[in-house]
Order: structure tokens, then sequence, then C-alpha cells
């Protein structure tokens, strides 16, 4: 046997592996699985038997669950006898945990550039945008804070080097206190020769708009005056829905306007009422930057102006205050400085100021004498350059690029898995709030008040911190603006429906974490988060408003859970056309925690074919043919074709849409329907559903996967590594204890924290 | 949320002139960087990557070798013919994954879009390595995308605007900045010195996968040390200056008038020898591009599902795009330098990660060589099924500017018919 000798130059294998393992192979698989066939790329024979590398790892892994769950060897063969498949995975077991564990530990890992961003505005106590000048992070296992994929090179270390340099300029304040002023900035010079022509109205004080525009400037805008300098701002206006019964949305936009490299910064969405209404707006402005109105989902263009007869929105003059200051010094210079006297610098001062600095950045007490490398760049620059502050500067600048504050060390201090109380409360601060803890927090974790610590992190900002990057990166919503749905296919896509999207599925997450809800509703629930525009696209009477709020579904509804929100269904889908596959890959790997192989090579993809010919389910039939083919397809096929009821935006579809050019050289044409839907099928399991609403009841009764699966996916985003074979043991202590416990979200959250594998190495 | 910018464009880098000094005489001097005189025979390098490709049925020829016929789209390079080489049927070994394999138009790193993906040196920061010895910059990294990866799978930023590259090459700053920017650059090193300390008193407290870890930050210390060191020696020498003007703003779905833009930035730091080795990152945005005929956005036009009105929309593109780029090939051949011009001194790889982006497909690349010295004129067809390895052209290209390698990302061995 050809495959057999390899095997003598290898590794060396574990105990057991020829009579156990190889035994069953030669028996069962071969006959796929040896170097000619390698069937689905796999050569047993070339297998590592002493699991001594990742891939060997991974391909064990994948055996056992292969074998465990009966896909292989496949139904048309011999099956194995029951005591034969024991032995196997009994031999796996042990071998295959201690490798797996081996593997599985947290790697020192840098800051990724969000948390660097939130941790030097909370360390300094200020506001400073670093993102864009550190390049992009990579992503493992789902999530962009993954300590092996985040690596560290030159071209990072030198924009570490100028981050750190803005951000102590940011801190350091010597200038005088800044004047606070109040002024008043009307629109009206901006618009008046269109207000003529009746393209702007001005009502009551009030510059009226009429379109929603493509621009990324407004003219109605305080641009007029814009600030001097760099903070906050206060701004004050009335706003109304004109000639219109239903409330009207507008978005606020501030920027430098500078011509080529200008900036723009979405302040928020806000709601014009038919009855006149006040806003208050506070933000953090750029200098010389104005804000700017746009109004949201008015036609972007009107043929008859002039009768004056459509719906717009009124914007009143708006009285600017700012820069508001509520101390001076600010308090970044303080937390720095103390009350050290910068003019003299003694050598005594400088020490405490470094060292005050230093504890608070590498988030520990400092060691004996560690300062002082810091104490002598001070001491260097002063001689020869023979100035303090600078000086200082520099030394400050080196702490941010220490690894002490680049990387959550967790050092090796015993012969002990456990980390310390600081790295413990480290770990969590970035878990729950991508940033570091506060000294509350690290006094709460210190005293072994775990639950509160949590609690804690969960409260107000930083609680919404975890909210929006977790749903993001899981539910993928990050990708929301990668495509733009065909706007002939789909002309209601509009930005408040896209705003809205990612509202809705942070909104629910939000709602079942607030309320302890069960996991289940991810799966089904008989509430939605909605505002108006969702109501619309769902086709849900009754919901008025702009802000989400729990609604309580129709009996009938296809909705509910996050696999039929729009926001999802929008980046499953590419803009033109939805494929069963995509969203099929996303089920499984999101919801079922079943990540699908890439295809073998030299499979070739499907190239969609929309003119008619063949549906993409056809397509789909030949390829499931194929043996090699349908071991995976047969799983990721089903719900793919349950969520073809809908479209690239999210909305329920009976039918499929075509777009039929009526003049080819203008591009005219009108929607049609096309093919109807066939959202029918049979899962892996073998049970039939004929649309969304039955896939979903099936969903449910595998609840016990998608537990396992949103712990696995909060644990792989909590400890910042990917999880393995050997922490499937804590994965179930995890689901029993929170099953026990009522099954719900912030249940969840506490368990894992809870757990030994979050405070081991 | 992102609000496209305004349909404005200011200038379109176009009818940009320059009058250089002789090149000789910019050869910077008395720099202490351990650098011989400046090679005579300076070679170079430029890659784009299209991310979307292009329709293949008009971009691939038909017919082989010498004799072939060109295709739709390149016959508006008719007269460069013997200036380029078209190959098709190659793609990465491994490479799929959709769109995520822009990652690795430069890298071949296997399975982009698999869950622990970790990227590898991409060509031209392997070129750079000894390419980028003699230049200011050893290398650019300029586009939508960063095609530019180190060794340990970091994405090297890229430089988006045109303008912020210009001003990069050519740009000094006041006086006073000047002297902040060499002042920053030897506080930069003692900075360097000072948290290698910190590194050092971690050692020997750490596991052996967080020792990888600290070795990487060894490594990325001592490597911006180095850089600083080099900054430094350069900072003594005045940028070049050139009698253009900075490229404007674009309305940001301008992708044709962007990529004109970068293409006469990147004319001005070869023939400026500021850098050799130079990766252009092409975008795949969302938005309609403003070309008469085009209503649709551009991204959404690529999942075209052979719909005939959105594959006419796509041609249009694709069309501006190539002439985009045999105007770029156009304007090297004309700057002479010595004896030669710039295009026979420049390789310059057009590509796209994507075959065919309407069904994600990453075999079949649409790729283009031109220059660089190489015999071109001919249509190298390899297996449409079995493709070629395109690291094997890798291979062809690194030799060809003397940087002695045998393989790339685990593929051995040169393509044949690259001479």
């Amino acid at each position: 046997m050809l495959a057999f000798l390899c095997l003598g130059t290898s590794v060396r294998a574990n105990e057991g592996f020829e009579d156990v393992a190889w035994a069953f192979f030669d028996r069962h698989c071969l006959e796929c699985h040896d170097d000619l066939t390698a069937e689905g790329g796999l050569d047993l024979g070339a297998l590592d038997g002493a699991m001594a590398t990742a891939d060997a790892v991974d391909r064990w892994t994948s055996i056992f669950d292969r074998v465990e769950s009966g896909e292989m060897p496949p139904a048309k063969k011999d099956r194995p006898e029951a005591g034969e498949v024991d032995g196997l995975l009994k031999w796996i077991d042990p071998h295959l945990t201690a490798a797996d564990r081996a593997r599985r530990e947290v790697v020192q890992r840098r800051l990724n550039r969000e948390e660097y961003q939130n941790t030097v505005n909370d360390l300094l106590a200020i506001d400073v945008d670093v993102v864009d000048l550190l390049p992009e992070d990579q992503w493992a296992g789902g999530f962009d804070n993954n300590g092996a994929a985040l690596s560290l090179s030159a071209e990072l270390m030198v924009r570490y080097l100028e981050a750190a340099r803005k951000v102590i300029d940011a801190a350091i304040v010597l200038e005088p206190k800044p004047e606070t002023v109040t002024f008043t900035v009307d629109s009206l010079e901006e618009v008046q020769r269109y207000i003529d022509s009746k393209l702007y109205g001005y009502v009551d004080g009030r510059v009226i708009s009429y379109l929603t525009s493509r621009e990324s400037y407004s003219k109605i805008s305080t641009r007029k005056q814009r600030t001097v300098v760099r903070g906050r701002y206060r701004f004050n206006f009335s706003a109304v829905a004109h000639q219109s019964d239903k409330p009207l949305v507008f978005s606020v936009v501030a920027s430098d306007f500078a011509p080529v490299t200008a900036k723009f910064h979405n302040l928020g969405y806000f709601e014009a009422t038919p009855e006149p209404k006040e806003f208050v707006i506070e933000a953090l402005l750029d200098e010389k930057s104005a804000i700017q109105f746009f109004p949201l989902g008015l036609p972007v263009w009107i043929k008859d102006p002039a009768s004056g007869e459509h719906p717009g929105i009124g914007f009143s003059e708006v009285e600017v205050t700012g820069p508001l200051i509520d101390e001076w010094p600010p308090k970044s210079h303080r937390l720095l400085f103390g009350d050290a006297n910068l003019e003299v610098g003694t050598r005594e001062a400088t020490r405490e100021i470094l060292a005050r600095f230093a504890a608070r950045a590498f988030r520990r007490p400092l060691e004996e004498g560690e300062i002082e490398r810091y104490l002598a760049l001070v001491d260097d620059g002063i001689d020869s350059r023979g100035e303090y502050i600078e000086s200082l500067k520099v030394a400050l600048t080196a702490v941010l690029c220490s690894p002490n504050f680049l990387y959550l060390c967790e050092l090796e201090n015993d012969e002990s898995r456990k980390i310390s109380k600081d790295e413990l409360a480290t770990r969590l601060a970035y878990f729950l709030t991508s940033s570091m803890p506060d000294f509350e927090l690290r006094q709460l974790v210190a005293a072994g008040d775990i639950e509160r610590a949590v609690e804690r992190c969960l409260e107000g900002e930083s609680g919404e911190t975890f909210v929006r990057r977790f749903v993001s990166q899981w539910l993928h919503l990050h990708e929301i603006e990668a495509t733009t749905p065909d706007s002939k296919l789909y002309p209601e896509f509009d930005e408040r429906l896209q705003v809205s999207m990612v509202a809705e599925a942070e909104a629910f997450f939000r709602h079942i974490l607030e309320n302890d809800l069960p996991l289940r509703n991810f799966i089904d629930s008989d509430f939605a988060m909605l505002n108006n525009r969702l109501a619309e696209l769902y086709e849900i009477e009754g919901v008025d408003g702009w802000d989400l709020r729990p609604v309580i579904l129709p009996e009938d509804s296809v909705r509910g859970g996050v696999l039929t929100q729009a926001g999802l269904l929008k980046v499953t889908a590419n803009g033109t056309n939805t494929s069963p596959v995509v969203r099929g890959v996303w089920v499984l790997e999101n919801i079922l925690g079943k990540p699908t192989p890439p295809p073998p090579p030299n499979v070739g993809g499907i190239e969609p074919d929309i003119r008619g010919a063949t549906t993409i389910r056809e397509q789909l039939d030949l390829h499931r043919d194929a043996e090699s083919c349908a071991v995976c397809h047969r799983q990721i096929d089903p719900p793919g074709f349950a969520l073809e009821s809908f479209d690239p935006v999210g909305a329920y579809r009976v039918n499929y849409k075509r777009f039929v050019v009526s003049n080819a050289e203008k591009g005219w044409g009108s929607v049609q329907p096309g093919a109807v839907v066939d959202a029918s099928g049979v899962t892996a399991h073998g049970q039939d559903f004929s649309g969304i609403r039955e896939f979903k009841l099936s969903l449910l009764q595998r609840e016990d996967d998608f537990t396992r699966c949103l712990t696995e996916k909060l644990l792989t985003y909590g400890l910042g590594r990917e999880l393995g074979y050997s922490d499937r043991t804590a994965i179930d202590e995890i689901v029993s204890k929170v099953k026990a416990d009522g099954g719900g979200l912030r249940t969840l959250i506490h368990s894992i924290v809870a757990h030994e594998i979050f405070k081991t190495h | 949320m992102m609000k496209p910018l305004s349909r404005r464009t200011l200038l379109r880098g176009v009818g940009v002139s320059m009058a250089l000094p002789a090149l000789e005489a910019m050869l910077p001097v008395g720099r202490s960087f351990g650098v011989a005189a400046a090679s005579a025979n300076p070679k170079r390098f430029v890659a784009i990557n299209i991310p979307l490709g292009f329709l293949g049925e008009k971009f691939f020829p038909s017919g082989v070798g010498k004799d072939y016929q060109m295709s739709s789209y390149l016959s508006v390079a008719e007269e460069l013919r013997d200036d380029f080489t078209v190959i098709s049927g190659t793609s990465h070994p491994g490479v799929d994954g959709g769109h995520s394999a822009e990652k690795s138009f430069l890298t071949a790193a296997p399975h982009p879009g698999a869950r622990s993906f970790k990227n590898s040196i991409s060509l031209d920061q392997l070129l750079a390595r000894q390419l980028g010895e003699e230049t200011r910059y050893a290398s650019l990294t300029l586009g939508d995308q960063s095609l530019s990866w180190s060794a340990n799978g970091v994405s090297v930023p890229s430089i988006r605007r045109p303008a912020d590259a210009f001003a990069k090459l050519f740009l000094s700053g006041s006086k006073q900045e000047v002297a902040t920017q060499k002042r920053e650059l030897s506080d930069g090193r003692s900075i360097m010195d000072t948290v290698l300390g910190d590194a050092k008193a971690m050692q020997g407290r750490v596991s052996a996968a967080d020792r990888d870890k600290l070795e990487q930050y060894f490594t990325a210390v001592r490597e911006t040390e180095r850089r600083l060191e080099k900054a430094q020696s350069w900072s003594g020498t005045p940028k070049p200056s050139v009698e253009a003007q900075p490229p404007g703003a674009f309305d940001s779905a301008d992708l044709i008038g962007a990529l004109g833009a970068h293409f006469e930035v990147i004319r001005l730091a070869l023939q400026t020898d500021s850098t050799r080795v130079i990766a252009l990152g092409g975008s795949n945005h969302s938005q309609v591009v403003p070309i008469k005929g085009v209503d649709q956005g551009y991204h959404s036009l690529s999942h075209h599902g052979k719909n005939p009105q959105m594959m006419a929309q796509l041609e249009l593109i694709d069309r501006a795009t190539i002439e985009a780029w045999a105007d770029f090939l156009r304007r090297l051949k004309s700057s002479g330098e010595g004896e030669s011009n710039l295009l026979d001194r420049t390789q310059v790889l057009l590509g796209s990660n994507l075959g065919n982006a309407s069904g994600h497909l990453t075999t079949n690349l649409p790729i283009v060589l031109a220059g660089g010295g190489f015999a071109h004129g001919r249509h190298l067809a390899f297996d449409q099924k079995n493709n070629e390895p395109l690291p094997k052209l890798f291979i062809s290209m690194m030799q060809k500017l003397g940087v002695e390698s045998e393989s790339f990302a685990g593929t051995s061995g040169a393509m044949l018919g690259i001479e």
C-alpha cells in the first residue's frame, strides 16, 4: 500500500494510530481518500498521525466531525459498525484535545486600530481621530481583534510613531483659553435666488428645501460663519415638515470644506414634524467647519417647482455656541501633569509625570526601575536641544510606542495558567468596551466582583461600543455600503433605509441584551425593532416615526429573528441579484456554527445568468449531482433557498423582478415580474419546508446549535483567538449553564466571563 | 454615512507638462547611506490591479503567439503591439474567495477569503528590498486598495489621492516644517531605542507563542530605525522639482480620472527616480462612473448576469480603463532616458484578481505585461481549465530585474515564453 509506506518517513504517529485509525481508514475511506483520488483534497496517506501541525489539527478535527455526524463515509457506501465509529472517535479525542490545546493560547495581541483610538482617547480624555493614520487590520475567525492576525511591521510602527505624536500634541495645551462665542447663521442669502424660482421656499423665517440632494454639499448650512478653533459646539435651530402631514427625516453632516481633502462627519438623523420642533445638537467640530442639513426621502427632482405645493423641510437660522469649555487647561493636561510646574521642570516632577502616565498606559502598576529609560530620554533631549516640554513630549510619545502599551500583555508570572487580576480587567474591558479598563473597573475585578464589573462595562456609551462592534462583525454589517442596489430594479432603496437596516440589527441585539431575552429570539421572534422606514419595507401597518421601537409582529409575518432583517439580506446579496449559496454559507457559519470549507480546487463557480434560460436553482441542482459538491451543498443550499423570498434590499418577493427595456438608446424601460420564487427545500436533516416560516421552525428545533454558535462567536471575540477542538468542553459547560439559567443573552455574557476559559492564558 | 463627493471635477491632470533637468544632474549627492553610485541603467516595476477585471470575451485576443488577432479592448493599443504581451489561462494556485482575492494579487497567498487567512509578502515589497536602496522611497503604494503586504502580512497603507502622492514626492513644505521633520526623525530613532529596552525586559517572561509576537516587535523596531536612518540621510537632499501642477480633487465616482492622474504621478515618480517600485490598486466602488451611457453603479454592473444592457455599460468603463493604460504606456515610451526610454526600463503589469467578476471567479485572469525590456508582441495562451500559475510570471519578472529568485509563494520556475 503506497500510502501506508509514506507514513514511515513522517513524524511519529500517536500510539494506536495504526491499529485504530489507520485500520478504519483502510476499511472505509481509502477508496476515495488515497493519494491518487484524494477526493475533496483529502489524502489520508499524507495525514500527519502525530497531529503536530496546525494543518493536521484542522484535518483531524474535520475528520472527527464528519465521521461523528455520519456525513462520512457517505450514505451510498457501506456503513461502518457502530463500535468501529465509536472506537475511532474515542481514539481521536484525547490526542486531538492535547494537540489542539497546545495551539490554543491567547497570544499577546496588539490593539487594533479602533481599540487604539478608544484607548488613547480614554487614557488622555481627548477626542482625536487616528484610525485613518493606521493601516487596515487583518481579520481572522470572523473578527478584527484576533491576536494571531494582528501583526506588527515597520509600516505599522512608523504609523504608531506618527499617531502617538498627534495624540500627545492634542493632550498638551499650552495656549490661552479660547473664548466661547455665540453667533447666529442663516442660509437665506445662499438660497435667495432659488426662492424666486421656487426651488427653495421661505416660510415663517425658515428656508424650505423640497429636494433630497445627491451632492455632498447642501445650500442649507452654517457655512457663512465657520468655526475658528477645533472643539465642542452647540447648535440650536428649529425645523418643520412643510406641507406634509407626515414627519420627514433629515441628516446633519459636519464638514471642513477643504478644497481637495474635505472631511465629512455625520452627526445623525433627525425627524422634522408638521409642528415646528426645536433641536439642540452638540458635536466636536474641526476648525473652519460648519454643519449642513440634508432632507431625506424627498424627490431628487420635481417637474413643477412653481406650483409651490410640494412637501419639504424648513430650517430656521442656527444659533452656534462654542467652543464649549468645562475646564482650562483641559482635563488631558491635568491628567498628564497634575500640579507640576512646567516652567521649572525638575527631574523629580518629570519622573512623577512619566510614572503616572506609563502606569495608566500600561494598565498595571510599574515595575522597579521601569521608568528610568524614559527619564533618560528626557535628559538626553534637554542636553541636546535645551528644551524641556519638547523633550518630555518625546518620552510620552515613546510610552505609546512601547510593547507594554501596544500589546495586551499577559506575562507568565508563575506556574499556574491563570492571568493576573490586572490582566483580567484588561481582557474584560477590551471584550466589552474595546478600550482600557478604568480605575473603578480594575478595583471591581481586584475585589473579585466580576458580575458588577460586567454590568459596569455594559452600561451607557461603552456598552454601545460592544453592541455596535460585535453586531457589525457577526452579521457582516460592516459591508453594508459595499454594494449599491440597482436603482432601476430597486428604486425604493435610499439612505434612510440603509441607516435603518444597521440601526435595526443593533437595536434588536440591544433589546435582547438589556432584557436578557432567550437566545432563540435571534432565530425567530414575535417582535421586531422598527421605525416607519423599515415598517414600510416590511409592509407592517401602524408604525409612525423615525425612532426604532419594539413592534409585535402579525401572526403570519415572515419577519422576526435576524435572518429576515433587511441589513443581513442586503449584505448577503450583491446589489443586483441574490445567491442562495452566499446566504446559505452565511447561515451555516453564523447561525448553525458549521463553517463551510472552500470548494475544492478546479470545480469552478457558477456564473449567474439572469436572462431566464436557467434559474440559479437549476444550476445548483446540476451542481449537487456531483458527489464532491453534494457533501457541502446539501447543507448550504436549503437555508439559501428559504431566503430566496427576499430581494437584495430585504423586501419580500413572490416573483423575481426584471427590467424590461423599451428604449435601448435612452435606457428607458419598466420593472416587470419575472419567474416565481421557489423558496421550498429539504434541510440537511431531511425536513421539508415550504418557505421561510417553516424553515425557521426547523431551525428552532436546533436551538442548541445556535446557542453553541453564538457562544463560540462571543468567546472568539472576547478572547481574541480562534477556538478549536480543545475548547469544546468549555463551550458545552457554558451552554448548559446558560440553558439552566433561562437562556438569556445577558446571562450568556456573564457565564462566559465567569468561566475558567476567560481567566486563563 | 459617506456622501459621494460632488460632481465638481477639478483639474484632471491633463496637460501636465514638466521640464526636467537632465536626469544625471538630479542624482542625489553627498549621501552617506551606504549607496554606491546610482545605477546607470535603473530597472523598474509598476503593477496595476483592476479589481473588477474586464469582460473576458472582449479582453482576450484570438490566436496565439506572434500572429495573434488583437482583441476588441486592446485594439486601442495596436501601435504598441510590440511593447506588451497578453497572457491568458493563468491564475494564482489556491487563490479563491471572490473579491478578497484582491489581497493576494501580488502575494499569491492561498485562500484569502478563509477565516484564518494570513497574507505573505507582495511582489513589489520583495523587489523594493533590492531595487529600493538607491532611491528616496523604496516603493510607493497607491490607489483605493493597497496591493502591498509586508512579510508578516501587514497591509502597507496606500496613498489614495494622486494629489497626496504628488505632495509626498515633490513638495517640501516650509523651512520650519522641514526642520520639524528632521528633528522628528532623530527623536524617532531615540524612541525606538527606548522601547527596544521595554521589549528586552519582557523576554523570558512570555510563552512560546508570545515570543513570536515579541520577535515581530523587535524586527519592526529595527526596521523602523533603518528607515528613519535612511530618511535622515536623504533629508539634506531637496526633493526634485517638476513643472507640473499637482493633480486636483476627483469626484469619488470618477475612477477613470483618478486612474489617469495616478498614472501621471507614477510617470513623474519614475522619471525623477524617486522610486523604482510602484503598486497601484484600482477601485471597485459601487457608484455610477461619470461616462456617457453609464447610469448604474460600477460594482452592480460587474454582476451583470449576462444582461446585455448591463454588459454594454460595463464595456464602456472597461474600454476607458484600457485607454488610460494605453495612454500611460505611450507617455512612458515618449519619456526618454539616456539612450532608452522609461517604458523599456519599466515592467508594467496590468491585471485583475478576478477572471470573471459576475461569478466572482478567480481563474483565467486578464494579464498584460508591458515594457521592461522583454521580447513582446505575443499572446501566451495557457490552459483555460488547468491554469498556469501566475507566480511563474512573477519569477520571470524578478529574474529580469536582477533579483535572484527561483520560487514565489510556493511556486517554482519561470514562465515559459517570457524572455
